[in-house]
């Protein structure tokens, strides 16, 4: 669906490929917009952390099953790293005890239906499942 | 993209929120927010009516710019959340323990 440089810049373009994907397969927008806050922070946390000392892309690719799930798959080619390893923000906390990070995996995980990683040739591989229905 | 309008209640300065609070407009609205808070607005309520998708850098906007606040002596309150942000700040992440939140802005402007 579209690979494309990991930077800041190209955020909005990633987000808006994502948007007329879900727009063009008549997902309601309340559903496309959770889909779409999932993206951003898996999305911001590899343009933040992925390539450290150099530049690279990231490759975004979604369909939709005959099951009505929404799959996306987010590849970036750089450092190892499974974002479900992340422990979960303890959200009761006062704000000046919570750790920082974490904050935006959580909210992931509370909006997909599941969360999967893989490592593969040098790449890493998350798949996002939305529920349709 | 987010558009910010500016409306005054008495002391308090009401800025309705409407768009996308996405990470490039996070950082729109702390630059927005630090300058109003800098130059020494002391009752601010952020009318989120119309803002329609929030992500984890517009949550870090509202709690480091509320902390600011608190510390010049002032108020940043939030009212009128929708279903999403009511999703993510509340349900999801329990920000409602940490942000001041009314569910409109008639109850939020007698609390200033």
């Amino acid at each position: 669906m579209l690979k494309i440089a990991a930077t800041l810049e190209n955020l909005p373009a990633m987000l808006s490929a994502i948007r007329q994907f879900a727009a063009d397969h008549q997902v309601i927008s309340e559903k496309s917009d959770e889909i779409e806050v999932s993206a951003e922070e898996i999305l911001v946390n590899i343009i933040n952390y992925a390539y450290p000392d150099t530049s690279g892309d990231i490759e975004i690719d979604c369909q939709i099953t005959p099951e009505k799930k929404l799959i996306m798959t987010i590849t970036d080619w750089g450092v190892p790293f499974d974002p479900r390893t992340l422990p979960d923000p303890d959200i009761d906390l006062p704000l000046e005890e919570r750790e920082k990070g974490g904050l935006g995996i959580w909210i992931v995980r509370n909006l997909t239906e599941e969360l999967d990683y893989h490592r593969e040739n040098e790449k890493n591989i998350l798949t996002l499942i939305f529920g349709l229905s | 993209m987010i558009q910010i309008e500016e409306n005054r209640k008495g002391d308090v300065l009401i800025l309705n929120l409407s768009g996308r609070l996405d990470n490039p407009a996070a950082h729109d609205l702390v630059k927005k927010l630090t300058v109003l808070i800098e130059s020494g607005e002391q009752n601010l309520l952020l009318n989120l009516e119309n803002l329609t998708y929030i992500s984890s850098s517009g949550l870090r906007a509202f709690t480091g710019r509320s902390q600011r606040m608190q510390q010049k002596g002032g108020k940043l309150f939030f009212c009128s959340l929708n279903r999403l942000v009511k999703r993510v700040v509340v349900e999801i992440t329990h920000f409602d323990q940490v942000l001041t939140i009314y569910e409109t802005e008639e109850e939020a402007l007698q609390h200033f």
